[in-house]
């Protein structure tokens, strides 16, 4: 049997766990700099360093105190929160392309940012404040994804991972309709822009309280999905496939999912609807290690972080005003996109 | 010993087979022979356990399959779908990895003991060269080794095979059955589909002939293949080729 000829292009099927780290890892140290020092203010690094040692040491910095407040009240935590929710897209978003194993899917696929941007504009329209609308966000995304996954779970025959990905494209239209309705009902002037603002992403509201909400259910989520990198590869097999090696594909869809839907619905909570991130960067972190998951995940996880920090740094510095997330990942997603399925050729 | 008894076979409410018995031995070949639609895959998903028995049962030495956590059933009955592209550029190695799921914990990475048996099954089936490369941009026929190599690495008893033979090309029909015999030499019990009646005549102590979810004939191979039988099973005339002791079919019009 004769093997075809060899393919001109390997992509990084073999490359090690390392070096998908080390270069993430890199990018990200390059990333932070650069976000710090870019900005009205001016800011050397040696502050931010002195500043951050000092904070660390308990020591005060002997810096300006509008400098030691941009560091660490501004910069720092939009800083954070960019890595934190650039990596929890990535995650997710890797983790569902093996899961409904289509490498064109998205964190949203099940409705997660669709559910969270209908309880944020509710609260908008409602005039709550912020932290309000962040929990009914978060909620709201919890809620669309259980409703899509026990809906789908209940419609019987065919595939079952088609007919969860179909419930949630309906599920998704019909929270897209009563976004549409929300925005109808508010208020041209006050409400309408804060809900155009968050559909379309920023990070420009980071405020340090904003964190901790973030970060401990990120990191639930991606532990959770590390922790079964390395039945990943398994689950991206037809379903019965995978269970005739051995692997309980129903309960361990049902943790992925749930802890996808977690990260995503809390990044979106704080930073509304940041679309591309989770699609883009799993193919990124592809070139770089190849698709097997445990090697993949990880990498997806620094390096999405990494992407979404420089995709903020030049959405604050490219114009006098900041542009929405979702329209610069949009822009640079479309022509990465096009430029992918050209060269794929078939193989992910 | 994979025993079934009086098993009815279906989707959801639907029974398109009933009253199928058959046993295979450990160091055995059995072919399941049949047309289109009599029911060949679903017998094999429920034989496997992935579709549960509409009656009667299926026995892996005495245990009812459906009785298994499907783990340890992982490590008694092995599966080899019928050749597929696949969604992502495994490499062919992790590919073969994924025989060891049901060999470790859920969120354990594979064992020095896992690596061992992936290398050893990819040595014995001659895939060392294709090992790094990505499960995507082999032939089909590499490919379907690559299965049988993760079969092998379940370390299971049994392995049933879905129509080993189909979508590949004349030689590589050849390499994949020399296999199964090679696997049924090495003491594996082998449960295969195939539309090639020679196939079952060369490649099967036993053949199972299934006509509409029924079993038509079921005996050693030598004695069940016969012209008439296979126009009875397919409805048409069959002939019967007979040259220096051997026997062949083809369908005659």
């Amino acid at each position: 049997m004769k093997p075809e000829p060899a393919a001109g292009f390997r992509f990084g099927f073999d490359r090690p766990l390392w070096l998908g780290l080390g270069v993430s890892a890199a990018v990200i140290v390059g990333g932070v700099a650069l976000a710090f020092a870019v900005g009205r203010y001016p800011l050397t690094l040696t502050d931010v360093a002195t500043i951050l040692m000092r904070r660390l040491t308990g020591q005060a910095s002997g810096l300006p105190q509008a400098t030691e407040a941009i560091v660490l009240n501004i910069r720092g935590p939009r800083i954070l929160a960019a890595l934190l929710v650039g990596s929890a897209l990535a995650s997710a978003g890797t983790a569902f392309q093996g899961l409904f194993r289509n490498p064109l899917v998205s964190p949203d696929i099940l409705g997660a940012s669709s559910g969270a941007a209908l309880g944020a504009v509710l609260g908008i329209l409602l005039s709550l404040d912020v932290a309000s609308i962040q929990i009914l966000a978060f909620l709201g995304g919890l809620t669309a994804v259980t409703a899509v996954y026990v809906i789908g779970s209940l419609l019987r025959g065919g595939d079952g991972i088609v007919l969860l990905v179909l419930t949630g494209v309906v599920i998704g239209s019909l929270l897209g309709a009563g976004i549409g309705l929300v925005k109808t009902l508010a208020d041209p002037y006050n409400q309408l822009p804060a809900i155009t603002f968050w559909l379309l992403g920023s990070l420009a509201a980071t405020t340090p309280a904003d964190l901790v909400p973030l970060a401990l259910p990120v990191l639930i989520g991606t532990v959770v999905l590390i922790g079964l990198r390395w039945k990943m590869n398994v689950m991206s097999l037809p379903d019965e496939e995978a269970r005739a090696l051995g692997i309980a594909t129903g309960p361990i869809r049902c943790v992925i999912v749930a802890a996808a839907t977690l990260i995503t619905a809390a990044s979106v909570s704080v930073a509304g609807i940041v679309g591309w991130v989770g699609l883009v960067t799993p193919h990124l972190a592809r070139a770089l290690v190849g698709p097997s998951f445990p090697r993949l995940l990880p990498t997806a996880a620094l390096l999405g972080g990494a992407y979404l920090l420089l995709i903020d740094t030049l959405a604050r510095s490219i114009a006098p005003v900041e542009v929405p997330l979702g329209v610069l990942t949009a822009v640079i997603g479309t022509p990465f996109f096009l430029g992918l399925l050209a060269r794929s050729r078939g193989a992910w | 010993m994979l025993d079934v008894q009086r098993l009815a076979i279906g989707y959801g409410s639907h029974v398109i087979g009933r009253d199928l018995s058959f046993s295979l031995m450990e160091g055995r070949a059995l072919a399941l022979l049949g047309p289109n639609g009599s029911g060949k895959t679903t017998l094999l998903k429920t034989v496997l356990g992935l579709l549960p028995a509409k009656a009667g049962a299926v026995l892996l030495n005495g245990r009812r399959i459906d009785a298994l956590p499907v783990a340890e059933r992982a490590r008694r009955i092995a599966y080899v779908p019928q050749v597929h592209a696949g969604t992502f550029g495994f490499l062919t190695r992790d590919v073969v990895m994924m025989g060891r799921a049901a060999h470790g914990g859920i969120l354990s990475a594979p064992s020095a003991c896992d690596h061992a048996v992936v290398d050893r099954v990819i040595d014995r089936l001659g895939l060392t060269h294709l090992s790094e490369r990505p499960y995507t941009l082999i032939s089909g026929g590499e490919r379907q080794l690559v299965l049988f190599a993760r079969a092998l690495a379940q370390e299971a008893p049994f392995i049933v095979l879905d129509a080993p033979t189909a979508n590949l090309d004349f030689a590589n029909q050849g390499v994949v059955l020399r296999e199964t015999w090679r696997l049924r030499e090495a003491g594996y019990g082998i449960l295969f589909t195939t539309h090639d009646p020679n196939h079952a005549l060369r490649w099967a102590d036993d053949t199972l002939m299934l006509r509409q979810g029924a079993l038509l004939h079921h005996g050693a191979s030598d004695a069940v293949l016969t012209g008439g039988h296979l126009s009875e099973l397919y409805g048409i005339p069959v002939e019967e080729l007979r040259t220096a002791g051997r026997r062949a079919f083809l369908p005659s019009s």
